[in-house]
C-alpha cells in the first residue's frame, strides 16, 4: 500500500538545467530507501517530485496502486521532514503536531492521542507546550519527525534530516531514526549526501550522479559490488584505493608492483589496461598473524593515524592516480582535503590496519594485500569488470 | 569569549552590585555612576528631542497671558483649560477627529489586508508578467505626488467623490511602499514552512492566514503605522479634495482654524496636542510588537 513506483521520471528545470535525467527506481511497502549522492546530483529534486512540490517534466510517478504524478501533495497521504526542520515557529510543539490532523479535521479525540502516542514515543512529553525556539536542535528534529508521524501516512519523505546536527548527536538520532523505522514499518525515502548515513539506514541505497541513478542495492551489495567506478569512490569510508594498472599474465601491475589475481578471477586470461581498486581495508599488516598465502607489498607510510580500534596507513606509490570525472566527482565532499596536498602525479593509498599494530611513519613496513578484495574498472568507460554475472539488484535479505 | 564581548556584558551590569571583575579597564573610571555612560550622551538629546513636544502639551495648558510674559515661563503657575474649552465649543474639532480617524482606521486595516495579498503574490506565485507587474507599481513610488495631484482630482471629479472621505480614503487603500515591504518580508520566510503547511493540507489562502501573516507581525505592524502616520499628517491631498468644513480631516480642520485664531495660542497648542496624539500612540503599541517579535525569534527555523 506504500509503495512508490518512479517510471522514468525526469525533472528540467528552467533554463534547461536536467536535474533529474529518466530515473525508474521502485520502493517497496516498508522499504528503508536511501537516496545518496554528492551535492547537485539532485537527490532533493527527487524527492520533492515524490512529494509534490516539483512538478515532473516526464515520467510517472504511482504511490501505492494509484499514479500520482498530477495530484497534489496534501492527496498523496505522505509527510515530508525538512532539513532546516520547517517548524511553526508561532506554534507550541503540541500545535505543530496536531496541525496536519487539524486540517484534515479529524476528530479531537483522535487527534489528542496521536500527539500523546507521538510524544511519549520521541520523548517531548515535557516540552509540549514550548515554542521551537526553545527547543536544542535535536529536539526540534524529533518534533519535526513527529509531525510526520502523528499523520500516519502510508510514506515519509526525509530530506537531509540530521545535517543541521552535531556530528555526536548525529549518531544517536541515527540510531532512533533506524529504531522508529521497526517499529512503525512505513515506507520511507531519505535523502543524505552522508554515505555512512546511506550505510547504516538503507535496507537499499539508490547512489545518483548528475541526476542518473547509478546502482540501487543493499549497502553489502553497493560495497562489494559497486558496479562503476563512481559508485566505487563514493562508497566506503577512508575511500576506495583507485591507481591505473595492466592486467598480464594472470597479475595485476602497477607502480613495480605485480599481485596475482585471486584464484577464480575471471580476469585471469585477459591482457589490458584497468583502474584497480582497493578497499584500505582489505590490506593487513604482515607479521605472525598475517595470512601467508596473500601477496606482499613493501610500502614507506607517510602518515600514520592511530584511531583507537584501527591504524589509517597512507602511503604514495609511484603509479598514475586516478583523476577521471567520476572519481572527482564522489571524492568532492568526503576527500577533498586529501587532494589539496597531493603534489605530483603519485598516487596516495589508505591502509586501514588493525590498531594493535604500531606502523611508524617513515618507516618502511610490509602490508599483505588480500586479492580476492581487488576491484576493476574500465579505464573509458568506468565499469566494473569481472563482475560474476549475479543478478546486483536482489532483495534485501531481509 | 572575546574582550568586546566581556567588556558588553560588564557594562549591562554596571548597575548591579555584584559586578564581574573581567569589565574592561577602560570602563573603571566609571563605575562609580549608577547608569550606563551612555546615557550621558542620550539624555540630553532625547531631551532636545522631546522639547517642543513637552512645550506643546505644557503651552495647551496655559492661559494667553502665561504664553506671552517675559521672560517666559516654563513651568505654568495655573493651569487653564481655555484652550480646550475654546477647541470643542467653538470649532467642530470632534467631526474633524472622527472623520480622520475614519480615513486613517479605514486606509490601515485596508493596507495590511490588501498590501499582504499582494505582497504574498509577488514573492510566491508565479504568474506571467509578475516581474513587469512589480517593476510598474515599484515605479510609481518615484513619481512625486504633485505630478498624479491634477489627473487624480480630475478622476475623482469623475467618480463624484471629491469633497467626500471616498476621496481621501481610496487613493490610499493600497500602497507601494506596502507591498514591497512585505513581498520582501515574505521572500525572507523559508519556503520549507509554507511547503510543510501545504503537505499538511492547507491552501494557499490558508497558508497565508495561519502560517505567513503570523510570523509577518513585524512588517504588518510596520506597515500599519506607516500608512498611519502617512494618512492621518497628510494636509495637502485633503486640502484640495475637501471643501466644506464639515469634512475636514484633523491637520486641515486645525490649519484653517490656525489662520483665524491668531489670538488664541493655547487653542492652537491644545489643537496640536490633540492632533499628535494618536500618532504617538500608534508608534508606542507598534514598539510594542516589534520588540516581541525581536524577542521571540519568530523567524528562526
Ligand atoms: N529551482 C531551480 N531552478 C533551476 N535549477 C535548479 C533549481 N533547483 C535545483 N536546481 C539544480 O538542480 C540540480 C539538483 O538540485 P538538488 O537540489 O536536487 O540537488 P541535491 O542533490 O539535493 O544537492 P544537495 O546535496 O546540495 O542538497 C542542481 O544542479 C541545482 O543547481
Ligand atoms: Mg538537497
Amino acid at each position: 500500500m506504500g509503495a512508490i513506483h518512479l517510471n522514468g521520471v525526469s525533472k528540467v528545470y528552467e533554463g534547461g538545467v536536467v536535474a533529474v535525467d529518466d530515473v525508474s527506481l521502485e520502493v517497496r511497502d516498508g522499504e528503508f530507501m536511501v537516496l545518496v549522492g554528492p551535492s547537485g546530483c539532485g537527490k532533493s529534486t527527487l524527492l520533492r517530485m515524490i512529494a509534490g512540490l516539483e512538478r515532473v517534466s516526464g515520467g510517472q510517478v504511482v504511490i501505492g496502486d494509484t499514479d500520482v504524478t498530477h495530484v497534489a501533495p496534501p492527496d498523496r497521504d505522505i509527510a515530508m521532514v525538512f532539513q532546516n526542520y520547517a517548524l511553526y515557529p508561532h506554534k507550541t510543539v503540541r500545535e505543530n503536531l496536531a496541525f496536519g490532523l487539524k486540517q484534515r479535521k479529524a476528530p479531537k479525540a483522535l487527534i489528542e492521542e496521536r500527539v500523546a502516542d507521538a510524544a511519549r514515543m520521541l520523548g517531548l512529553e515535557e516540552m509540549l507546550q514550548r515554542k521551537p525556539s526553545q527547543l536544542s536542535g535535536g529536539q526540534r528534529q524529533r518534533v519535526a519527525i513527529g509531525r510526520a508521524m502523528v499523520r500516519e501516512p502510508s510514506a515519509f519523505l526525509l530530506d537531509e534530516p540530521l545535517s543541521n546536527l552535531d556530528a555526536k548527536l548525529r549518531t544517536t538520532m541515527r540510531g532512533e531514526l533506524a529504531r522508529l523505522h521497526e517499529r512503525l514499518g512505513i515506507t520511507t525515502v531519505y535523502v543524505t549526501h552522508d554515505q555512512v548515513e546511506a550505510m547504516t539506514l538503507g535496507t537499499r541505497v539508490a547512489v545518483l550522479r548528475g541526476g542518473v541513478v547509478q546502482q540501487c542495492a543493499s549497502p553489502q551489495e553497493l560495497y562489494r559490488r559497486p558496479r562503476n567506478l563512481f559508485v566505487a569512490a563514493f562508497i566506503g569510508s577512508p575511500a576506495m584505493n583507485l591507481v591505473e594498472a595492466r592486467i598480464e599474465g594472470g597479475c595485476v601491475r602497477f607502480a613495480g608492483l605485480a599481485i596475482p589475481l585471486a584464484d577464480g578471477s575471471p580476469l585471469r586470461g585477459a591482457a589490458r589496461d584497468v583502474i584497480l581498486g582497493v578497499r584500505p581495508a582489505a590490506f593487513t599488516a604482515d607479521g605472525p598473524r598475517a595470512d601467508e598465502a596473500l601477496p606482499r607489498i613493501e610500502v614507506v607510510p607517510d602518515l600514520v593515524e592511530h584511531l583507537g580500534d584501527e591504524v589509517h596507513v597512507s602511503f604514495g606509490l609511484d603509479a598514475t592516480p586516478v583523476q577521471g570525472d567520476a572519481v572527482l566527482a564522489a571524492e568532492e565532499d568526503v576527500h577533498a582535503t586529501r587532494l589539496l596536498v597531493e603534489d605530483a602525479p603519485r598516487a596516495r593509498f589508505v591502509a586501514v590496519l588493525d590498531g594493535r599494530t604500531a606502523p611508524v611513519a617513515k618507516q618502511p613496513m610490509s602490508l599483505r594485500v588480500d586479492n580476492e578484495q581487488l576491484y576493476f574498472f574500465d579505464p573509458a568507460s568506468g565499469e566494473a569488470l569481472g563482475l560474476a554475472a549475479e543478478p546486483s539488484e536482489q532483495p534485501a535479505a531481509a | 569569549m572575546s574582550a568586546v564581548a566581556s567588556r558588553r556584558r560588564g557594562r549591562e551590569q554596571l548597575d548591579s552590585p555584584a559586578r564581574p571583575v573581567a569589565a574592561g579597564p577602560v570602563k573603571k573610571g566609571w563605575r562609580w555612576l549608577p547608569f550606563d555612560p551612555w546615557h550621558l550622551a542620550l539624555a540630553p538629546a532625547t531631551l532636545l528631542l522631546a522639547a517642543p513636544l513637552l512645550w506643546m502639551l505644557l503651552a495647551s495648558f496655559m492661559s494667553a497671558q502665561q504664553l506671552y510674559k517675559f521672560p517666559p515661563t516654563i513651568i505654568p503657575g495655573s493651569l487653564h483649560l481655555d484652550g480646550y474649552r475654546f477647541l470643542f465649543e467653538d470649532t467642530e474639532i470632534s467631526t474633524w477627529f472622527l472623520n480622520s480617524l475614519i480615513v486613517s482606521s479605514v486606509c490601515v486595516v485596508a493596507n495590511v489586508l490588501f498590501c499582504s495579498m499582494a505582497g504574498y503574490a509577488f514573492a510566491r506565485m508565479r504568474f506571467r508578467g509578475s516581474g513587469i507587474t512589480l517593476g510598474i507599481m515599484l515605479a510609481t513610488m518615484v513619481i512625486p505626488f504633485q505630478l498624479t495631484l491634477i489627473p487624480t482630482f480630475i478622476i475623482f471629479e469623475h467618480l463624484g467623490m471629491i469633497d467626500t472621505l471616498w476621496s481621501l480614503i481610496v487613493p490610499s487603500l493600497v500602497t507601494p511602499f506596502g507591498v514591497f515591504l512585505l513581498r520582501q518580508f515574505f521572500l525572507s520566510l523559508p519556503p520549507e514552512l509554507e511547503e510543510a503547511a501545504y503537505m499538511d493540507g492547507c491552501s494557499r489562502w490558508k497558508i497565508l492566514w495561519t502560517i505567513v501573516l503570523p510570523l509577518a507581525r513585524p512588517a504588518l505592524a510596520t506597515v500599519a503605522v506607516v500608512t498611519f502616520l502617512l494618512t492621518w499628517n497628510d494636509v495637502s491631498w485633503p486640502a484640495i479634495a475637501i471643501s466644506s468644513e464639515a469634512h475636514n480631516t484633523l491637520p486641515l480642520g486645525v490649519a484653517s482654524f490656525r489662520s483665524r485664531s491668531e489670538q488664541n495660542p493655547s487653542a492652537i497648542m491644545a489643537a496640536n496636542v490633540i492632533a499628535t496624539l494618536p500618532v504617538l500612540l500608534a508608534f508606542l503599541a507598534a514598539q510594542k510588537t516589534f520588540v516581541r517579535s525581536i524577542a521571540s525569534g519568530a523567524v528562526k527555523g
